[in-house]
């Protein structure tokens, strides 16, 4: 069974994200909680406060798939509904048929990991 | 119906002289007053030019409320009001004591002593100078925002607020700057609110504020003007290094404050109530990598700074992990020099520790400690943290987790930091609560 993971609007004032890291891999065998990406969804634009709200989640696999393409790259920004991940329910399954459903995610509220800037002197 | 006299109060003998601008009325003629409801402002200046020093700082944002002690039927006096820059500026006259400039109608048979009018002092302290906007009450960028009844012949207690943003309006209010603390209370009360527009007030922060020396305070200028001016900055990025530097190098706990009242100016007492933000106590901080201070800027706020700050921040200091254990070190150390200090019942803000955006099905996805990935599980840290400060130290809890999650967060606290007026309300009843069962004089009900 052909599944996908499409950028999931996680505020109602979301349109996109920018993607901050990537931890599944193309021919993974992923299992329960394994990790697959981490987002920043910057309000700004929508909620030009002097606290513009910026913040950063989580996406955890909520059961056992294997990964079959990865679309997000880390850096990049993509919209909501932007299909991230393709995976299968075995490890061969053809991807030229219409996915059945969306993965099962979990979510979670997380820190900035590294700095902005950080990266940038990286 | 009796008429009862609005009438400019007195502020002592010694008093330089006070000016004022034309009467900003807040209601039109014939509006029903409450007792103890703003009515009117005007802008006032004392001393001319600005006596030893008096009120210096605050002398372009200087105001003062008029509230009605009784409720009526509001009668406002004929040309107290010349609009324009007439009503802005504090030149238009002399404050003559007894001046009546409007009346209040009572109800048939009732009945009120003496006159009605009740002054009540605002004063913003501006970043720069320049800064200006006299648009109405207390308006304008201010570093610290402060208020008091005009009315007593004691020295007010002092209750400062030393938070991040879900102080604000907690403490400013929605309606009339600071009314919402005196209507509550029986005074003299003092409250001061100190903004975190660019620095966020951390225990460690707050504490080196309070321990630095004149020397160090001038090292680290010297410094900052050298090292930032070689990186080209633009004036948009000495704007905001300026001011952020600046705000390093105050520390409002160990300003000296001064009020007007009938006595005249005489100095607040100290800090007689602190209330802090554990909400300031962010994931990082950046520490100067020679000079050794600390600097807490909120995330949003770098993403807002220019090339020149992110250059200056990454070349001369360091960026530090800050974890629960780490933020209760700096509680201690900060504890222990307000105390020093003669700071006197310290209260703090938890933090709201729940999200509607978590649905955390296993914890084996995130790196340990969880308090340094997950924000909700450092926010329940951080306020069991302040369980063990509060017991160690005498310091009490506002609870805003609870209040908020009482009131409903998805209506009253919808992004965990900007809490909705019920939820302030709520605050400010808890934080009197605890000022009287302290014992803060000033703050009994009315």
């Amino acid at each position: 069974m052909l599944l996908t993971l499409t950028l999931p609007r996680i505020h109602d004032l979301m349109t996109a994200a920018t993607i901050e890291a990537v931890y599944a891999r193309a021919g993974d065998a992923l299992a329960i909680g394994s990790k697959l990406c981490d987002l920043t969804v910057d309000l700004s634009a929508v909620a030009a406060q002097d606290c513009p709200p910026i913040s950063h989640f989580r996406l955890v696999l909520r059961e056992r798939l294997w990964v079959r393409d990865v679309a997000a790259l880390p850096g990049g920004d993509v919209a909501v509904g932007a299909t991230l991940m393709r995976f299968t329910t075995a490890p061969d399954e053809p991807l030229d048929g219409v996915p059945a459903r969306e993965v099962r995610v979990s979510i979670a509220g997380i820190l900035a990991q590294t700095d902005a800037w950080e990266r940038q002197r990286a | 119906m009796s008429l009862v006299p609005l009438k400019l109060a007195a502020f002592g003998a010694t008093v330089p002289p006070v000016v004022r601008s034309g009467i900003r009325w807040i209601h039109d003629d014939g509006h029903a007053c409450r007792a103890n409801e703003i009515v009117a402002w005007c802008n006032v200046r004392v001393g001319v030019p600005t006596v030893n020093g008096t009120f210096s700082d605050e002398a372009r944002d200087l105001q003062i409320a008029f509230a009605t002690r009784v409720a009526g039927t509001l009668k406002r006096g004929a040309d107290t009001s010349l609009g324009g820059f007439l009503d802005r500026l504090p030149e238009l006259e002399r404050w003559q004591v007894g001046q009546t400039i409007g009346h209040v109608e009572l109800r048939a048979g009732e009945d009120a002593n003496g006159h009605a009018l009740r002054p009540m002092f605002v004063a913003g302290r501006r970043v720069v100078e320049v800064a200006e906007d006299r648009s109405g009450l207390l308006t304008g960028w201010h570093d610290r925002l402060r208020a008091w009844w005009g009315d007593g012949d004691a020295p007010p207690s002092t209750l400062m607020g030393l938070g991040i943003c879900d102080q604000s309006t907690l403490f400013r209010g929605d309606a009339v700057p600071f009314h919402d603390w005196f209507a509550a209370t029986r005074g003299p009360a003092h409250v001061v609110f100190v903004p975190d527009h660019v620095l966020a007030p951390c225990a460690a922060v707050l504490t080196e504020q309070l321990r630095r020396t004149p020397d160090e305070a001038r090292a680290i200028r010297d410094d900052f003007t050298q090292t930032f001016a070689r990186l080209a900055p633009s004036p948009e990025d000495w704007m905001f290094a300026g001011s952020l530097v600046a705000a390093v190098l105050r520390s409002p706990l160990g300003e000296r404050l001064e009020v007007l009242g009938t006595s005249g100016v005489v100095p607040a007492r100290g800090v007689d109530a602190l209330v802090l933000s554990v909400g300031a106590e962010q994931p990082r901080l950046w520490r100067h990598r020679t000079l050794g201070y600390a600097i807490s800027v909120h995330g949003y706020r770098l993403k807002e700074a220019g090339p020149a700050l992110s250059s200056w921040l990454l070349r001369e200091f360091e960026s530090v992990r800050q974890g629960v254990d780490d933020a209760r070190r700096d509680y201690d150390a900060l504890i222990a020099a307000l105390r020093a200090h003669g700071v006197g019942a310290i209260l703090v803000m938890n933090a709201m520790s729940t999200s509607s955006y978590d649905d955390v099905t296993t914890y084996a996805s995130y790196d340990a400690p969880l308090s340094t990935m997950i924000g909700s599980v450092r926010a329940k840290e951080l306020n069991l943290m302040l369980h063990d400060v509060a017991r160690a130290h005498d310091v009490s809890i506002v609870d805003n987790d609870a209040m908020a999650a009482e009131l409903g967060a998805a209506r009253h606290l919808t992004d965990s930091v900007h809490g909705s007026g019920a939820l302030h309300a709520a605050l400010r009843a808890d934080i009197l609560r605890i000022l009287r069962e302290r014992g803060v004089a000033g703050f009994e009900p009315v």
